[in-house]
């Protein structure tokens, strides 16, 4: 075991260090298996070999894991290390993982350990939605559009992992769910029903379209510790638009709904991509200073590229970033996580033109019939 | 005894018509280092054994302030181990003892002076600065800062 010296060195003097790998892993929706969702690289997929063994006997996990140990930033973690803005103290992804288990005896030492405590999983791509920066990964409504089959996670598979998230539900410190639409994927209301650690803490990534008979949502009920990830990267129309099929309406009735009626905590959760990058202020401003949501956190889109921030027309970058510059100012100090997403974006915005966007928002409009430049105004050139 | 711990500390003094300031420090009451009179920028390091799972008080009790001429001692830097501790001073308290009749006129005049200052690092009065902290230390460190 790591003396308390050992264990503070890491947490505190090592700026690469991160629990994930000894404790946590992401399922996607075809059995891809990550470290985490920012994670780059494929540590194997579950469908091929079984998850104890991708997990024990896994050269890219050690190579990770002995790269941390000695304070070397590894490959696998450079979009954590890019959005990491060490004078602020805001470190991207890893901080909220490190926290989670700073108070836990885990022996980090053990390059071969694993000891499970989060979980990420998408382990379906069923989806009510087609919203225009997802793909037939995560929407089962574009993937029929697209005629791509996406194998599944298989069954055994995921009994294996519901047997070893049961096993450990009383350590476990965070179950995530997504997708997919995770209140549609009948698997996850399986997995609640075995579980009967009622404490244990659940993150659910959500569209917010579904109704209060939802089997997910009543047995979430049920749970003492549950946080609604929402997703949310415009209002109103803008909202209507990207995340097609779903009605801004209804995403604010059940927002209150969720407020009046049950004991959740609310996240916000926003895509800073070329689509919203002019609605990105006016919405961190509805949820923080109308509806008083502070936990909001603004990821960078990473695919398709061509969507990235970083493509919108030159000519107008600076106005963007004026604009969160401003809101910046209208932030509380303690709330550093939105701070650092917020200068994150500064930072991806102003990087250089890489890729250009019209040939991707032309399939999108081939998608959902609505012509892009007619609401995407700011972008029609 | 369970962990050593190195600290390190720096003094700084600024001084009007008085004598130097002195400072003792003490662990659990224990006296660590004995009182002696401090220099600007003067540094003193000491190394405390420490035993599993205790509640421990550092103390630095600053005492020969005339009450009268101006006369500070403050902490110019604070290390334990090495490790920065200088941010973690503003979650400390300092007990002032202020001069009686000087306080008596405050207290009259409807100035009410506070029984321990969060953060003070500058130190005009007599009194004693304290650190709470419990072992293991690092666990402890881990937790607060």
């Amino acid at each position: 075991m790591m003396t308390p010296k050992e264990k503070y060195h890491l947490f505190r003097t090592n700026k690469n260090f991160c629990v994930v790998p000894w404790t946590s892993f992401e399922v996607f929706t075809d059995g891809t298996l990550k470290t985490c969702s920012v994670g780059k690289e494929t540590l194997g997929n579950v469908n091929d070999k079984k998850l104890d063994q991708l997990l024990s006997e896994n050269s890219k996990l050690k190579r990770i894991k002995t790269n941390m140990l000695n304070n070397i930033a590894d490959t696998n973690c450079t979009r954590c290390h890019e959005r990491s803005i060490d004078k602020d103290g805001f470190e991207y992804y890893r901080a909220h993982y490190n926290k989670m288990l700073e108070d836990q005896d885990i022996d980090y030492h053990d390059i071969n350990n694993f000891d499970l405590r989060s979980v990420d999983l998408h382990w379906s791509n069923i989806c009510n939605l087609r919203c225009i920066m997802c793909n037939p990964a995560q929407s089962s409504l574009i993937a029929k559009d697209e005629k791509v089959t996406v194998t599944p996670v298989n069954k055994d598979t995921i009994a294996e992992m519901t047997e070893m998230i049961v096993k450990n539900q009383y350590k476990i410190k965070e179950i995530y769910l997504s997708g997919g639409e995770p209140f549609y994927i009948p698997q996850n209301v399986e997995l609640l029903k075995k579980i009967s650690n009622k404490d244990v803490p659940l993150r659910i990534n959500t569209n917010m379209h579904w109704n209060n008979n939802n089997k997910l949502f009543k047995i979430l009920k049920t749970f003492n510790n549950v946080n609604l990830t929402m997703s949310v990267d415009a209002v109103n129309e803008k909202f209507n638009y990207i995340r097609s099929g779903a009605d801004w309406e209804v995403f604010k009735e059940n927002l209150k709904y969720i407020q009046d009626n049950t004991n959740f905590t609310i996240r916000i959760n926003s895509i800073f991509s070329v689509i919203n990058a002019i609605e990105l202020c006016s919405t961190v401003r509805y949820f923080y200073h109308e509806q008083n949501i502070k936990d909001i956190t603004i990821n960078i889109l990473y695919r398709p590229k061509e969507l990235g921030a970083r493509n919108y027309p030159p000519q107008k970058k600076q106005a963007i970033v004026d604009q969160i510059e401003k809101l910046i100012t209208q932030i509380a100090p303690e709330d550093v996580n939105l701070l650092g997403n917020l200068k994150n974006c500064i930072t991806e915005i102003k990087s250089d033109n890489q890729q250009d966007y019209n040939d991707t928002l032309d399939i999108v409009t081939k998608r959902n019939s609505e012509k892009w430049q007619l609401v995407l105004k700011d972008l029609a050139q | 005894m369970y962990e050593k711990v190195f600290f390190n500390i720096t003094y700084g003094t600024e001084i009007e018509h008085a004598q130097d300031p002195c400072a003792e420090i003490l662990l659990n009451q224990k006296i660590v280092i004995p009182k002696q009179l401090i220099k600007n920028n003067q540094k003193v390091k000491f190394e405390l054994e420490l035993e599993k799972n205790t509640e421990y008080e550092l103390m630095i009790n600053r005492t020969n302030h005339d009450g009268k001429n101006k006369q500070i001692l403050s902490i110019k830097s604070f290390h334990a181990d090495n490790i920065d501790l200088n941010k973690w001073l503003d979650h400390m308290y300092f007990y002032p003892q202020y001069p009686a009749i000087w306080h008596k006129q405050q207290i009259e005049s409807g100035n009410k002076w506070a029984e321990k200052q969060k953060g003070w690092r500058d130190w005009g009065f007599n009194g004693q600065w304290v650190m709470n902290f419990e072992t293991p230390f690092y666990n402890w460190l881990l937790k607060s800062i």
